[in-house]
């Protein structure tokens, strides 16, 4: 079949028109290679609708880097699994409160992957009254590589650049980045673990942002900018 | 609702996926009516791409995405299952409404259940609207409660900054127009503690007025000649407080006057509103 992808106006979920037809013609892509060709955010609005291959696509996409941080935060292979599959579904269930205003499809899926192994964190917490210290120094130590070769070196040299930045930042923002993010610490949790003012935690986080953003830039997203 | 000022503070412990639940609906709250600050959480949310893919990749195994599509398969046939006695009742209902030779009455019985649902849908549509008012009222009575927190603690800093600098000049910060109060009968009015020791001062103002998202406060140093520099922004809370820490660049005795003046949202490059409050240097 032949289609024709559009730009699609942000909410609107017609966007695909058979060449040839009316205008108003529109169809769903039916198979995975037409899917695979449109942006993440052309997937989501036929997830809205339904299109169980829009999903596929972008678990492909997407699924390998929620598990691998699920794996480096739980360090236990069938909870990541879960994780995995969990996020995913919630994915299928709320495509519909995506908001484009808030950030890119990217951000939000490894957002709801994030909030998911994070509960996953605090239900062992609460279960067993031990957290996993999470360990700056292993992040970027061993990687799989993927069937891709290039789309591989492009990742490494994304990774490189993040744990470059990582580096930059002073070690007392470092840390709170690490709790937070990896860690799955409330910002309270880490006041009291480092035994520092909620004040200076916050100061902390912001900056450390900042300094991220700034050493990253733009260039280093291309690999999800380029969906 | 939560401040902008607020969101800036939660911003980076919400990217990190390390607010507290509390905060968190509050922080959405406000996100999902303000253009400004959503627009700073879809910045900040690269960041969180950036550090998701910094960890080492792992190859997700296959059963994974087995499973998760069994699932999404069982899920979609339990709605449907849901769904089918629903329609088979309409369908018999039909069939023996067909067949049965009081045909009006039967109608008559399904409208009196028709117009009953509607009445008890109502009564429930009621009660639901009755719980989210006294929800916007729980969520508006904990942000005062924290806004009056924050300024009791602002107010303790200075306070003991006072009484443990002493190099430390104050000066007055007055209305320098008439303006329409929004606490009572009292116009606004602050202060500025500047320190001789470094290069910072602290600016602290009370029953300023509410501004519009695309509005915030701008503060300017006039140095001998006329000569204005900005050297920061800053928001108030709902009872018109705010505060706010300043760099100054050059000797105090260089500057003749600080304004405090409305600007766009995002600051102005020049001065372009009229002076809220004002103090000779």
């Amino acid at each position: 079949m032949s289609i024709d992808v559009r730009n699609p106006s942000p909410g609107t979920s017609s966007y695909l028109t058979m060449r040839g037809k009316a205008a108003d013609s529109t169809v769903q892509p039916s198979s995975h290679d037409e899917c695979a060709a449109l942006s993440d955010q052309e997937l989501l609005e036929l997830l809205v609708d339904k299109q169980r291959v829009a999903l596929e696509v972008l678990y492909q996409r997407y699924s390998g880097a929620i598990y691998s941080l699920a794996m480096h935060m739980l360090r236990d292979r069938g909870a990541a699994e879960e994780v995995v599959q969990d996020a995913f579904l919630n994915v299928w269930r709320r495509a519909s409160s995506y908001r484009s205003d808030r950030g890119k499809v990217a951000a939000w899926l490894f957002s709801v992957g994030h909030h998911r192994i994070i509960d996953e964190l605090r239900k062992r917490k609460r279960r067993d009254q031990t957290t996993l210290v999470p360990d700056i120094e292993a992040v970027h130590q061993t990687e799989d590589e993927a069937a891709d070769p290039s789309k591989y070196t492009d990742q490494q040299m994304q990774r490189s650049r993040i744990k470059d930045a990582l580096q930059l930042l002073r070690p007392e923002q470092r840390n709170v980045v690490v709790l937070a993010y990896y860690g799955g610490l409330t910002h309270t949790e880490i006041a009291e673990k480092l035994n520092q003012p909620l004040g200076t935690v916050k100061t902390r986080m912001r900056l450390a942002l900042k300094k991220l953003r700034e050493t990253m830039g733009s260039e280093a997203r291309e690999w999800v900018d380029g969906r | 609702m939560m401040s902008c000022k607020r969101v800036d503070e939660f911003l980076a412990p919400y990217v990190l996926g390390s607010l507290e639940q509390r905060d968190l609906s509050r922080f959405n709250h406000h996100v999902d009516r303000c253009q400004a600050c959503a627009q700073k959480v879809s910045e900040a949310g690269d960041t969180l791409v950036d550090l998701a893919s910094a960890v080492p990749q792992k190859r997700v195994p296959e059963r994974v995405k087995q499973q998760l599509l069994a699932r999404i398969d069982r899920e979609t046939l339990r709605q449907t299952e849901w769904l089918s006695p629903w329609l088979d009742a309409v369908r018999g209902l039909g069939n023996r409404l067909a067949l049965h030779p009081d045909i009006p009455l039967a109608l008559a019985v399904v409208a009196v259940l028709v117009l009953t649902g509607l009445w008890y849908s109502r009564s429930i549509q009621d009660v639901d609207d009755l719980k989210a008012s006294l929800e916007a009222q729980m969520v508006s009575a904990v942000q005062s409660e924290e806004e009056l927190r924050d300024m009791l603690r602002q107010q303790r800093d200075l306070t003991h900054r006072m009484a443990t600098e002493p190099d430390l000049t104050i000066k007055t910060l007055s209305a320098a127009m008439p303006t329409v109060p929004i606490s009572g009968d009292e116009n606004p009015a602050g202060m500025i503690l500047v320190s001789t020791r470094d290069t910072t001062a602290t600016i602290s103002a009370m029953n300023l007025p509410q501004l519009s998202t695309d509005q915030v406060y701008q503060v300017w140093l006039i140095k001998k000649g006329g000569l204005e520099i900005t050297t920061g922004t800053f928001a108030v809370d709902s009872a018109g407080y705010g505060q706010t820490d300043i760099n100054i660049t050059s000797p105090l005795e260089d500057f003749i006057a600080i304004l405090i003046t409305i600007e766009k949202a995002g600051a102005s490059s020049g001065r372009t509103g009229e002076s809220i409050l004002h103090a000779d240097l």
